[in-house]
């Protein structure tokens, strides 16, 4: 449930999965010897979802993006799409780059799926190149 | 899950969400965690733990159990000041509940409250549009330069060129970081009683932060968050959730204030 009003994008609560993590876990009231469940692996992808940004990958991504520019048009978006963009929150669908690949992951693991870590950061470079195909 | 039959019954544990004082204790209709029971409420003396019935030998949840943690502290939030506890908190049974917990921590429990009387939280995070690039290649020379070089030419060739010019990219964008999450929090910290600046998520976020915020100055804060994505609404995406259990203004971290 995701509104628009004005340009800030609102949910009541956070809308996708990475945001539902990083808001709460590992956030809480702790009385020691009482937390007992676990997220099975799940803590271990949120630290491998937070990019590592001084690494050559991510070099070469943002070298790949000023390149890609159009400075006569400046890039960016018009706001209808812009929008359209927001209504998908933290969905599948149109994909941008290395968040999403990393939501991914956390996904894969909340759907059961026998992904490991070691595929995500090469999902993500295939992302950012399919990016490419797509404008 | 497995239905371990130790004699024929399931034994059963007592899974705390958060607590509040016992005057403001919610009407909280929803399912729990685990096996799903119905939210109930322990009360000992001023203060009422939110809870429910959990198999006890609930150890592994996921992703729907993180969300009814989170759905049920938000119906909770919604008429009372809540100190959510971490996930996964369980407690062997609803007498260890109002003894170990609402007993023996009563004081703590009262100045957190205190602190936090008639506060939520709110979140907000901000990512960089794709166009931050153009902004970046407009402002920084060598950046420009480096580009026209490197620009349509074999990529093995320029290799080493394109991860310069990414580093530079990368300099530019982290000096624009903090510009421009010093300039939202100047204008939101002022509203709020506190502030919690979480970690960078990924290569294009410019902040993720969260604030505790007083009930009657949420429109205010609202307002002039508004004004914020829209000075930059062509250059960061802002995503804004709340208002929030204040899940971040309770010594959560790897100690809390008891750890």
């Amino acid at each position: 449930m995701t509104t628009q009003e004005g340009y800030l994008q609102r949910s009541p609560h956070p809308s996708s999965l990475y945001d539902v993590l990083d808001l709460i876990l590992d956030k809480g009231l702790v009385i020691d010897l009482y937390v007992r469940v676990s997220l099975v692996g799940i803590e271990l992808l949120t630290i491998d979802a937070r990019i590592v940004i001084a690494s050559v990958d991510t070099y070469l991504r943002f070298a790949e993006a000023v390149n890609r520019l159009d400075l006569n048009e400046t890039g960016g978006k018009d706001l209808p799409e812009f929008i359209e963009d927001l209504g998908q929150g933290g969905g599948r669908g149109k994909t941008k780059g290395a968040l999403d690949g990393a939501k991914e992951s956390i996904k894969d693991v909340f759907s059961g799926d026998d992904d490991d870590e070691e595929k995500a950061p090469a999902r993500r470079r295939s992302r950012s190149r399919a990016k490419d195909d797509e404008e | 899950m497995s239905a371990g039959p130790t004699e024929g019954v399931a034994r059963t544990a007592t899974y705390v969400y958060g607590v509040v004082r016992a005057s403001e204790t919610p009407r909280i209709d929803a399912a729990g965690v685990g096996r799903q029971a119905p939210v109930r409420t322990v009360t000992q003396g001023e203060l009422t733990a939110i809870v429910s019935d959990v198999d006890a030998g609930f150890v592994e949840a996921g992703r729907e159990d993180l969300e009814r943690h989170m759905a049920i502290l938000e119906q909770a939030a919604l008429s009372a000041t809540v100190v959510p506890m971490r996930f996964g908190t369980v407690m062997p049974d609803d007498g260890a509940v109002a003894e170990e917990l609402l007993g023996v921590r009563a004081a703590d429990l009262d100045e957190l409250l205190s602190g936090l009387d008639g506060r939520v939280e709110l979140s907000l995070s901000g990512t960089y549009e794709e166009r931050i690039f153009g902004e970046v290649v407009a402002e920084e020379p060598e950046v420009a330069a480096l580009r026209e070089r490197v620009r349509g030419h074999d990529e093995n060739a320029t290799y080493y060129d394109r991860i310069r010019l990414g580093e530079l990219v990368a300099n530019a964008m982290a000096a624009k970081r903090r510009r421009d999450t010093d300039d939202v929090l100047a204008k939101l910290r002022p509203l709020a009683d506190d502030v919690r600046v979480g970690d960078v998520a990924h290569e294009r976020s410019v902040l993720s932060a969260s604030f505790l915020v007083h009930r009657d100055r949420l429109p205010e804060f609202d307002r002039a968050a508004e004004e914020v994505a829209a000075q930059n609404r062509t250059r960061i995406r802002f995503r804004y959730a709340g208002p929030l259990p204040p899940y971040d203004f309770v010594g959560g971290g790897k100690a809390g204030p008891w750890g």
